[in-house]
């Protein structure tokens, strides 16, 4: 009978570590606690930054710059604070430098007016792939939530993507944004208001329970 | 419970983050009203959409892109703002802070060992300005010197010049410079200007400025110093301190 060959499972020694500690490694040269960094928050920085500015492409190379910063910053990072907090924080600055470049080329300095640049219709939003086993009905009510996202102004936008669809903290949130806890709670509980009225024509009330 | 206060707390509500008052405060108007009720579903729905949005990933090139730019250098160099927050680091701060404070203490520490002569008195400033002394100043009679006596009566006009450092350094060996001063009655408060000639060897702690002409311009004189004038009409010669070893004199 064949001896079957030992087969050595490759362990991951960073996979049991947390954010910080493998944050940690990184700042002392480990490029293999940078790359886990980078596999572990990648779809996360681009879900945000795509949720902001509704450009995949640009999406993608401002999340690079994202992780660059992380690598060139490397050595600044504190152990102390969360390292969730601080990519994040990262990531809003940049979207948030992008949002206003856009709007400056527009000649209007309003933030408010961002919603027209991020948000307006016709601009490409293309954050999901064809899904084969999906009915047509529930894609298009994603496409109904996103864009209803894209519509409500960029401050409520912001605080209600990372609360809803990063599932932060309210003191994370309020963190990343640099407002106080009772603005964060506002903000978000004003932001689903304005999602909920624009989504109510596709809202079910007998499905509730 | 009005509807406008109850929809400030429908997120609160649904993350179960109410106190108990504030539930069944809003459980109770939720009983009753049919709006808030249909909004509160609403919410809740629309919170497991937007919740069940899909994923949106990275392209399959997007780690070896981010490792790409690493290795080649490109990616590394600091932005303008990342360059110039180098220079403000914790580490980098420590030392500029400290030493900022060393030189902050040592100049209190300056200013308190000579605090006359970096912030003169009020009633020296008024003398100054009026050319008079204050009679309502106890201080008016020592302070008016120091600088502002050039418009007393009976005395050349100059320019006051500020006089910053210990006086005692002004004091110099000329030979009976004329000085200007005031003088206090024995009541101290009957001030008077009077043109003095006072052969000075060491002014103390008074203070003393030469005008262009080789004479004091004015000299400070301490209040205890109570003058005679001795007989009208006659010169009298009165050692400022009271010792005549001294060799300070103030001539009438």
């Amino acid at each position: 009978m064949p001896i079957e060959p030992l087969r050595l499972k490759k362990l991951d020694p960073l996979a049991d570590l947390s954010d910080e500690d493998v944050m940690e490694r990184c700042a002392q040269g480990s490029e293999a606690g940078f790359r886990t960094l980078v596999q572990r928050y990648r779809s996360r920085i681009m879900n945000l930054v795509c949720r902001f500015i509704n450009d995949r492409d640009r999406a993608e190379e401002i999340a690079q710059e994202v992780f660059l910063r992380v690598f060139r910053n490397r050595e600044r990072y504190r152990k102390s604070g969360k390292f969730s907090t601080w990519i994040f924080t990262i990531a809003v600055n940049l979207t948030k430098n992008e949002i206003r470049s856009r709007v400056r080329h527009r000649g209007t300095y309003s933030l408010d007016a961002m919603e027209e640049e991020t948000g307006g219709q016709g601009l490409p939003f293309p954050d999901w792939k064809p899904l084969p086993d999906q009915d047509l009905n529930a894609r298009e009510i994603q496409h109904k939530v996103a864009e209803a996202l894209r519509k409500i102004p960029p401050r409520y936008r912001e605080a209600v993507v990372l609360r809803d669809v990063e599932g932060l903290s309210y003191e994370e949130v309020g963190e990343i944004l640099r407002i106080p806890g009772g603005t964060v709670r506002s903000r978000i509980n004003r932001a689903r208001l304005m999602l909920k009225d624009r989504l109510k024509p596709h809202l079910n009330l007998e499905d509730d329970v | 419970m009005n509807c406008r206060s109850a929809e400030s707390l429908y997120s609160a509500f649904l993350e179960d983050e109410l106190n108990q008052e504030e539930q069944r405060s809003l459980e109770a108007h939720l009983l009753g009203c049919r709006r808030c009720s249909a909004a509160v579903k609403e919410l809740r729905q629309t919170l497991a959409l937007v919740g069940a949005l899909p994923s949106i990933e990275t392209s399959p090139h997007f780690e070896d892109e981010i490792f790409d730019r690493i290795r080649s250098g490109e990616a590394l160099r600091p932005t303008m703002i990342e360059w110039l927050g180098g220079f403000f680091t914790a580490d980098r701060l420590r030392p500029v802070f400290l030493g900022g404070a060393a030189v902050c203490a040592l100049w209190i520490a300056v200013i308190a060992m000579h605090p006359d002569s970096y912030f003169p008195r009020s009633g020296a400033v008024a003398s100054r300005e009026t050319g008079a002394p204050n009679a309502n100043s106890p201080e008016s009679g020592s302070l008016a010197s120091s600088g502002g006596s050039s418009t007393a009566p009976g005395t050349e006009s100059a320019p006051a010049t500020p006089v910053f450092g210990p006086r005692s350094a002004l004091a110099s060996d000329e030979a009976s410079p004329r000085i200007a001063t005031n003088r206090r009655g024995k009541s101290g408060e009957d001030f008077q200007w009077v043109d003095s000639q006072v052969p000075v060897a060491s002014a103390g702690s008074d203070s003393a400025v030469l005008d262009a002409n080789g004479r004091f311009q004015d000299e400070y004189i301490l209040d205890q110093f109570h003058l005679d004038r001795g007989d009208p009409g006659s010169q009298s010669i009165v050692p400022v301190s009271g010792n005549s070893s001294d060799d300070v004199y103030i001539t009438f």
